[in-house]
């Protein structure tokens, strides 16, 4: 398959998935509609956990920190400020940036399990702030009574599941193209080449800590966003939002998905919540199960996660038609030693997550 | 010739053995200068303090006239020192052009390649095309480093290092893993180097040593045994001695 056609491909699928999603509202009841909203709000924060987890190289289970510093700092804004929809998503993503840089030092200093923990430590304080700080908060009985919201200045208010399911579409899709965007730029060079080799780039004079620091400081802003959306999708609040299970569903789907995937991350983190919410519902009890099932599946069969597990297949192939066409090719097998070079056309970008 | 480096009574220590023991070691501009000895003389140890991966504990370093001591490697990059590992050390998911580019990003200046990024990428991308068209990665310049050969690495790798405009190349093992036809290109191109870059290059194959170095320090058990030119280090009877008290 050449670059082109792959691409063409890749292009009708998004804007497949993209017509179908729009459709949504007009083929399932308000229920679903509402419940889709949520899931797409939680594909959102899996993109925060991706960017960190699988581009940055900084695996994390506390990304329900800045989701829920949004989330506030959204409600508060639509209960004492403003109804406009674009008001509490830029508040949710500067109250996330800000969660993310109080508590970047924390973080970008380790690696590995140690951040794990250290960020599941961060997930699980916010929480347990949430509780008890009612006087922000609502503590555990949340917030709620928030006004609908009017996307923008002069709009309509968004008094309908279907319009809030649209509008929480509309701002996601936003958000992720500008993430692919910068991911596709020399920034999201840098954060691959830092999670490849952070030595080298020391060598080389690169400030991986700066780097990484700033892609902390952007995933806390992705998941502030999403905090906000939260609000519109649920018009309630409560520290049940950002516990450690959706912490470790978030974690889970986007490893199912593909760390390095961006649309893999959201796929997968809407596969685990399809999962939770959907399957649970015809086996009652059980969804735990289910869920762990999946996931051994998934780490048996695609160990890198099914968008990662897709690109080798699909490099397998164009490297056996390579091969078929070569006859004299000595193909994919050969020995890595210190002849020519093992060059695989179908892999002659580097991958660039999406 | 100016000194561009002084290591001076530098030691490391991981826990009761001492690595390097208050080696000094002294290299001029343009100085191609060998570190030699048997297996855990303390030769990379001695590469890691100087390229900043190591902190010592005792000793100072002093590179272009300043107390580098204390800098960290990116720091310590930035002014001058280029290294290769013992093992290639590229960003296998970047492409082999990829790899050069992002290693000449910071010599280049850094933070425009994000603010302008289009123009700054056009800027790097003839210079990283002709140190690999130099090491012979013209035909890979596209692949994913991941899929090269450990010998192309290697190669990848020097192309790096040159594209941070080093003044101290710092080599470690540069010929592990080659094929004879590789070493030979790796021969021309340390030959074909500037004078205005200095090497200090850890190597265990001597003839290459002789062949290319001016200067050459023999270190055993992390201590200084000897430093002098090729044929004084060859008939050196302490050197002798250092070699085969490792072999015993």
């Amino acid at each position: 398959m050449t670059g082109t056609l792959r691409r063409r491909l890749i292009q009708v699928i998004v804007v497949g998935v993209l017509a179908v999603a729009v459709a949504v509202p007009w083929l399932t009841d308000p229920y679903t509609t509402s419940l889709l909203a949520r899931t797409l709000v939680l594909g959102l924060v899996g993109v925060s956990v991706a960017l960190l987890t699988g581009v940055a190289g900084l695996p994390t289970l506390g990304q329900t920190g800045p989701y829920a510093a949004g989330a506030y700092a959204g409600a508060l804004v639509g209960l004492h400020v403003s109804s406009v929809g674009v008001v509490q998503v830029l508040t949710g993503a500067a109250a996330g940036a800000l969660f993310a840089a109080l508590t970047v030092p924390l973080v970008v200093y380790a690696r590995g399990v140690v951040v794990l923990m250290i960020t599941l430590a961060i997930g699980e304080l916010t929480v347990t702030a949430a509780s008890r700080w009612r006087s922000v908060t609502g503590g555990t009985d949340g917030l709620a009574g928030m006004p609908a919201i009017r996307p923008v200045w002069g709009m309509g208010v968004l008094d309908s599941d279907q319009a809030r399911y649209l509008y929480t579409l509309v701002v996601v899709s936003v958000v992720v193209a500008i993430v692919l965007m910068v991911l596709r730029s020399p920034a999201g060079l840098l954060l691959r080449a830092s999670r490849d080799d952070e030595a080298r780039m020391r060598a080389s004079g690169h400030p991986v800590t700066g780097y990484l620091a700033a892609a902390f400081v952007a995933g806390g802003a992705v998941a502030g966003v999403a905090g906000s959306l939260l609000v519109t999708a649920q018009q309630y609040l409560s520290p049940a939002d950002f516990g450690f299970d959706i912490s470790a569903l978030l974690l889970l789907g986007v490893v199912i998905g593909g760390a390095t995937s961006i649309g893999g991350a959201i796929a997968g983190t809407a596969l685990v919540i399809a999962v939770r919410d959907w399957v649970s519902g015809q086996l009652p009890g059980h969804a735990p199960l289910v869920l762990g099932g999946l996931f051994v599946l998934t780490a048996y069969l695609f160990p890198r996660g099914v968008a990662g597990s897709a690109a080798d297949v699909a490099a397998l192939f164009r490297s056996r038609a390579r091969t078929r066409s070569r006859p004299g090719d000595p193909g994919p097998d050969r020995p890595s030693g210190s002849g020519p070079a093992r060059t695989d056309p179908a892999r002659t970008r580097s991958e660039v997550p999406g | 010739m100016s000194i561009l480096l002084a290591a001076e009574a530098v030691t490391r220590r991981y826990g009761s053995l001492t690595a390097v023991d208050r080696v000094t070691l002294r290299i001029t501009e343009g100085e191609r200068h060998a570190l030699i000895g048997p297996n855990g003389a303390g030769k990379t140890t001695l590469l890691d303090l100087i390229g900043g991966a190591t902190r010592a504990d005792a000793g100072r370093i002093g590179f272009a006239g300043r107390d580098v001591t204390r800098l960290g490697p990116a720091r310590r990059a930035r002014i001058g020192i280029g290294r290769i590992h013992q093992r290639p050390a590229v960003w296998p998911s970047l492409t082999a052009r990829e790899n050069v580019e992002v290693a000449a990003w910071r010599r280049a200046g850094g933070l425009r390649g994000v603010v302008t990024p289009g123009r700054f990428r056009s800027r790097l991308r003839e210079p990283a095309l002709a140190l690999l068209d130099r090491v012979g990665l013209t035909d890979v310049a596209t692949s994913i480093a991941a899929h090269l050969s450990h010998g192309q690495r290697r190669q990848l790798e020097i192309a790096m290092a040159l594209a941070g405009q080093p003044r101290l190349l710092l080599l470690d093992e540069p010929a592990a893993g080659l094929s004879s036809v590789e070493v030979q290109r790796l021969v021309t191109l340390l030959s074909e180097l500037s004078r205005e870059v200095s090497v200090l290059l850890v190597e265990h194959r001597l003839d290459l040593v002789y062949a290319l170095a001016d200067t050459v320090t023999v270190l055993h058990d992390g201590q200084h045994v000897a430093t002098g030119g090729p044929a004084e280090i060859r008939d050196s009877s302490a050197v002798r001695r250092a070699y085969a008290e490792a072999v015993r």
